[in-house]
């Protein structure tokens, strides 16, 4: 039935509007066939939109959600069934939509048969409900996950972090966002509703069956040779004439991305990890590391109907299946719109004085890999900053890949970096990943409030990290 | 199918070189597409295979991955390390890795016993473990314009009380604009929306006098019609 109605509404769009008809010389029906005939041929599918989780119970200072942590199966390759690993067995998972100063409880059971936990990437969450790779989930236990949402409005979000699996949960399909709002965003009239666009884009390979392929490299990571957009294969999305905001999270593994209008048309970035920055940043290329978020508006009013405007993928790994992200093809009819981009956004906090430098060697060990000489070990504190203190961290690559060092429960600005100078959009906002390139050294500001306790930091590439490129620090 | 295939050809080739023994055999370390030289190492009981890795830039190690009972055997990970051997001393099919990069740089002893009796091969793996791999081409077309000009005619300006009124036609939803000029002196200028077909436009509050009228239009995408039609009115009082 699905497949149905997506192969009539290729049709519809295949059959382009009058004005563009001239086209049609070089374009047959017979091309357009032998196409559409690979499951993999992009823009076939509509963008799917990722489903919204309800509360069970919503008073007036929280919400409750429940879900279960289950295998699922997921539609991804056309006439296929894929298995998955799924909050409540969907991929991409569930996505939560919370309010600033309004606790979030999310009561995660576990109905996978091994260890699973849930961290919130880039929230302020009290270490216990941090989601330490130690704090498991049992096999068919549950845990209330208390999120209080203390924080300014941000892209966040979700995924298991046990230690060890991530690299196959995660690319199984445990990956969901959790979009936290405030009333900052209401007053500056960000696109709202359907012209609010999560988007989770993750790298897979394919088996002859449709199930997802991975292998493991522990060096590189994985890549996959196709790339899913909310869980299809380099979608289409119709959009009206007016502005839409785009949040965009990487969710891969391992690969990094480079977005990239068609003829490097205009995007305004409005936000990145920590939120909103101080002031828009008209970009035309957006480096996307692993775990990294950008919110991007895109003015499509200055097309006309019919127009298609293809994303891509310029980073210098991408290829084939993994160039072309997902396409918006403009609509008719009118659209009348009175919001325009703030010329300022948000006010940034001022901070103490930064009272340590530590300095992480990231490098390769002779059979893990290692930060400072060191690989994940549990019973070890590695550093211990104080609460509500600033320290200047200085992450030395030295080794031959991408290193996007994440910081648990706190954010960071970016000072310097040696490979030029830091983007403008990275210095106007918080940041709680940053990719460290090959042989780069990049200095961060971190800030260590507003919890005390055990938390790590690790790299987000999730091969790195689990083998074993993760220190534990506990905050004092 | 394929598999008694083969088996044939190795029985064949056995006996085409029935007194040459290979004492050992050597498996080294590629870089760059991170592969071993080998990925099928045909052997006796008792003989040896070295792996090496002497002129890499990249680190590697090897180690074994099935039967279960030989993944004891491994190397360190290091750039250009030592050589490592293994003396196999029952027959049978092992697998061999690179820690590191084990999707790509993977191979297998196959071991025979002391007649030169080839293990039996294993079995072809089930689908859900071959790769079905992303075959599309690259994308030619990075976006698609609308680069049509819209036609604008049938375009006629008359004298209503105190304004004037512009009726057109438009072959595509777009914008038209029309102004108004006394002598060299621009009076007034607006702008609509339009859908596609004929449509109509009146400017009111003029005083009396000659004035002259252009029309002009755009689609949607921004493409301008081609010629501006100009037309005359004298509004009286």
């Amino acid at each position: 039935m699905v497949n149905g109605f997506s192969s009539i509404a290729l049709l519809c769009t295949i059959a382009a509007p009058d004005v563009l008809r001239p086209r049609k010389a070089t374009v047959t029906s017979a091309a357009i066939r032998s196409q559409a005939k690979s499951p993999f041929a992009p823009f076939q599918r509509d963008l799917p939109r990722i489903p919204e989780l309800v509360p069970n119970i919503s008073t007036r200072t929280r919400d409750t959600y429940a879900m279960t942590v289950r295998e699922g199966l997921a539609e991804v390759l056309p006439g296929f069934q894929t298995p998955i690993y799924g909050y409540d067995g969907v991929y991409p998972g569930p996505l939560i939509r919370a309010k600033k100063g309004r606790e979030v409880v999310v009561r995660q059971t576990n109905a996978l048969p091994f260890d699973t936990n849930v961290h919130l990437h880039g929230g302020y969450v009290p270490a216990a409900h941090d989601g330490h790779p130690m704090d498991v989930i049992a096999a068919g236990g549950s845990f209330d996950y208390h999120y209080p949402n203390e924080q300014d409005a941000a892209t966040l979000w979700y995924h298991d972090h046990a230690h060890g699996r991530t690299s196959k949960t995660l690319y199984y399909g445990l990956v969901s966002m959790y979009l936290l709002e405030d009333e900052l965003e209401t007053e500056l009239g960000l696109p709202q509703g359907e012209f609010d666009v999560p988007l989770v884009l993750a790298d897979h390979a394919f088996n002859k069956d449709g199930s997802f392929r991975y292998a493991e490299n522990v060096d590189i990571g994985f890549r996959g040779d196709t790339l899913l957009v909310n869980g299809a294969i380099s979608p289409r999305m119709a959009v009206q004439r007016r502005r839409y905001r785009l949040r965009f999270l990487n969710a891969s593994n391992a690969r990094s991305y480079a977005l990239r209008l068609g003829n490097a048309r205009a995007m305004v970035q409005i936000a990145g990890d920590g939120g909103l920055l101080s002031r828009p940043v008209p970009r035309t290329n957006i480096p996307l590391h692993p775990a990294e978020r950008v919110e991007v508006v895109i003015d499509f009013s200055q097309y006309g109907p019919g127009e298609e405007l293809t994303l891509y993928n310029v980073d210098t790994e991408a290829g084939g299946g993994t160039t072309p992200i997902m396409r918006f093809d403009i609509q008719g009819g009118k659209a009348s719109e009175d919001f325009r981009v703030p010329t300022r956004l948000r006010d940034p906090e001022p901070l103490p004085a930064p009272t340590v430098r530590r300095r992480w060697d990231l490098a390769l060990g002779s059979a893990a890999w290692q930060i400072n000489g060191l690989s994940w070990d549990p019973n070890r504190i590695d550093v211990r900053p104080r609460l509500g203190s600033t320290e200047v961290w200085t992450f030395v690559n030295n080794s031959g890949r991408v290193h996007p060092m994440h910081l648990h429960g706190f954010l960071f600005r970016v000072l310097e970096r040696t490979s030029g100078p830091v983007e403008l959009a990275d210095r106007l906002g918080w940041k709680d990943t940053v990719g460290v390139l090959p042989n780069e050294t990049v200095t961060v500001l971190a800030w260590f409030a507003p919890y005390k306790g055990k938390y790590v930091f690790h790299c987000h590439a999730l091969e790195h990290a689990d083998k074993a490129m993760m220190l534990q620090m506990e905050i004092v | 199918m394929r598999a008694p295939l083969s088996a044939v050809a190795l029985a064949a080739t056995a006996l085409a070189f029935p007194a040459v023994a290979v004492a050992e055999v050597k498996v080294q370390a590629v870089d760059g597409t991170n592969v071993w030289s080998q990925t099928e190492v045909r052997i006796k009981v008792g003989e040896t295979v070295t792996w090496s890795f002497a002129g890499t830039a990249t680190p590697h190690n090897v180690q074994g991955k099935t039967p279960a009972a030989w993944d004891t055997f491994k190397s360190e990970v290091a750039v250009a390390g030592p050589d490592r051997s293994f003396t196999f001393q029952q027959p049978g099919t092992y697998r061999y890795i690179c820690f590191l990069h084990e999707s790509t740089m993977f191979g297998d002893v196959f071991v025979s016993d002391e007649t030169g009796a080839p293990p039996p091969p294993p079995p072809p793996p089930p689908l859900s473990e071959q790769p079905f791999a992303n075959d599309t081409p690259p994308l030619t077309s990075v976006e698609v314009r609308d680069t049509v000009v819209p036609t604008l005619d049938r375009v006629k300006a008359t004298r209503v009380d105190r304004g004037v009124r512009v009726r057109f036609r438009l072959s595509e939803a777009g914008k038209v604009t029309v102004k108004l000029t006394r002598g060299k002196r621009v009076v007034r200028t607006r702008t609509v929306e339009v859908a596609k077909g004929t449509g109509s436009l009146s400017l009111r509050g003029l005083k009396a006098g000659s004035y002259r009228v252009q029309v002009s239009a755009k689609d949607l995408a921004g493409n301008a019609a081609k010629a501006a039609s100009r037309a005359r009115v004298t509004v009286r009082r």
